[in-house]
């Protein structure tokens, strides 16, 4: 009975660092301009996040160590180095954009200035993070996540023809008016939105913190094919509603009302206050977790005491890492930069350093020595070394895509 | 002794087994990477280098690092050390009781210098925070 438990709140806490503001923005801004024709760039990135999730996963599980920590002990010093300056940079970028999503999201139900919530925001994570314990946190906002299953109940309200729906879907091409490169930059965008690699650092972590051994693997499946197969479903969802409403009249998704707007269509009042507690759990949630990815990126490098299971002062410097990362993120935050842009700029430069965090992942979760007979089987490997390749593609295309097109603009 | 330490004998591959590992003192705690690699050269012109200790630290990170990153942290930790002629921490390979995924030792790691910064961060910062000492989960 405890086992079940375990996997459900496995379930919930992966969902919940699934959906953020990323996938929140990332998905109903293409399905406005794209229609359904990038589906296929979610469903690589949740098969992509699968795949990586699930390395990380047995491979903290099996050698006690988190993904930062091999990625230095697997790269060496100086490479670790360069790796760890870009993936906290970027796990500092994604903060900023969850932290100011708390605040957009809260602004929706009291109509005081988002800039007014960003401190307040700021100080209830690190308060969280100080005083929580980690299994009330996946509990809580694991549950307040499912509030976002509402829109996939707007979707099947507008009664779309599933036909059409479907064939945009598995016939992607790109809309008449808009170019190769923009289309496939907002492919990275979603791709990116999927894979950021703090769900990886926060995944491997908390299997390194609770403790997980070779017993806890079908946990760690578990965790993994449910829960963000459940994240992808759902990103689908606010796709299919932004295409149903915005595409046909050409009208684009700037601001986090808009978002909502599918859902307040379809299910009015109600739909609404569902969505926006999904949109407090969800960006709350990942706000938790960019904020612990920073403190761990950094502490695992350097080999510091790290975790929120010891007392605060057996980790001092961790927490000092945190509270300086949130402040940060706060100041940032109310220089009033538009936390869409900064939300779209983190999930496109994380899709370019996948390969920095995915490579040593796969090197070891290939290493006998460690990993004994847990290691990649061969369709395992098949699938993973598929991966790198796209990663790597990913990685190249995307500064070239982003000064080609702009951004995206 | 053997269970004590590591058997004498035992060849290592300095590199792929000892270097940038994770150093875990004897109540598990976290206490640093190895960040370089001391060797004793062999009177025997035939034998191999003895590992004699291993290295933690900034400064010795910062060597390890070269170029002008390295020069940056070896500059950081000229700052940060209490004295000029501040040595990185030296793990005595009498004191490494396990190499495996991470370097097991046999000692309390947090009195290691390198883990002054900790013990700086704890006492001046972490501690003055209400709640610092509340019980772990």
């Amino acid at each position: 009975m405890k086992k079940i438990f375990g996997v459900t709140l496995g379930i919930l806490t992966a969902m919940g660092g699934f959906i953020d503001i990323g996938d929140i923005v990332a998905n109903s801004a293409t399905g406005a301009r794209f229609g359904m024709s990038l589906a296929w760039a979610v469903l690589l990135g949740v098969v992509g996040i699968v795949v990586y999730a699930e390395m990380a996963g047995r491979v903290a599980s099996v050698t006690k160590r988190a993904t930062f920590d091999l990625v230095r002990e697997r790269l060496g010093a100086r490479t670790g180095l360069v790796n760890l300056g870009a993936s906290f940079f970027i796990t500092m970028l994604t903060l900023i954009a969850e932290v100011a999503g708390v605040a957009l999201a809260v602004q929706l139900v009291v109509d005081v200035n988002y800039l007014l919530w960003i401190p307040l925001v700021g100080f209830a994570v690190w308060m969280v993070i100080w005083r929580v314990k980690f299994s009330t946190l996946e509990t809580v906002f694991g549950l307040m996540g499912l509030a976002m299953i509402v829109v996939v109940v707007a979707v099947v309200q507008l009664h779309p023809s599933w036909s059409q729906l479907w064939h945009h879907a598995s016939h992607p091409s790109v809309p008449s008016g808009e170019g190769h490169p923009t289309y496939f930059y907002y492919a990275i965008a979603l791709f990116g939105a999927a894979m950021t690699p703090y769900e990886v650092f926060f995944f491997s972590s908390g299997a390194v913190e609770e403790k997980w051994t070779r017993s806890d693997l079908m946990l760690n499946r578990a965790n993994v094919y449910l829960g963000f197969p459940l994240g992808g479903f759902l990103s689908l969802g606010l796709m299919a509603g932004a295409a149903l409403v915005f595409h046909p009249i050409g009208v684009g998704v700037e601001n986090l009302s808009q978002v909502g707007l599918p859902t307040s269509i379809a299910l009015g009042k109600v739909g609404l206050a569902f969505i926006i507690v999904g949109f407090v759990a969800c960006t709350f949630g990942a706000a938790l977790e960019t904020a612990l990815s920073c403190g761990y990126t950094v502490s695992q490098y350097f080999g510091w005491q790290w975790g929120k299971l010891v007392r605060p002062r057996e980790a001092a410097r961790f927490h000092l890492v945190v509270l300086v990362s949130l402040f940060v993120a706060v100041v940032v935050g109310v220089t009033a930069v538009d936390p869409i842009k900064v939300t779209e700029y983190s999930i496109v430069l994380s899709a370019a350093a996948l390969p920095l965090t995915y490579f040593p992942i796969l090197v070891v979760a290939n290493d006998r020595t460690y990993m004994g007979e847990d290691v990649n089987g061969p369709v395992k490997n098949t699938i993973a070394t598929f991966y790198m390749v796209v990663l790597t593609i990913v990685a190249l295309a995307t500064v070239p895509l982003m000064i080609a097109t702009k951004a995206g603009a | 002794m053997s269970d004590q330490h590591l058997g004498a004998g035992r060849h290592v591959w300095a590199v792929l087994e000892l270097l940038d590992r994770q150093l875990v003192d004897e109540t598990g705690r976290l206490v640093g990477k190895v960040d370089d690699v001391e060797f004793e050269l062999p009177d025997d012109p035939d034998g191999l280098p003895r590992v004699t200790a291993l290295l933690a630290g900034l400064g010795a990170l910062a060597n390890h690092i070269g170029g002008d990153a390295g020069a940056a942290l070896a500059a950081a930790e000229r700052r940060l050390a209490a004295r000029r002629d501040q040595h990185p921490s030296r793990v005595d390979i009498e004191a490494v009781r396990d190499i495996a995924s991470a370097i097991e030792l046999g000692t309390d790691g947090l009195d290691l210098d390198t883990n002054r910064g900790e013990r700086w961060v704890r006492d001046v910062i972490i501690d003055k925070i209400p709640g610092a000492r509340h019980a772990a989960e």
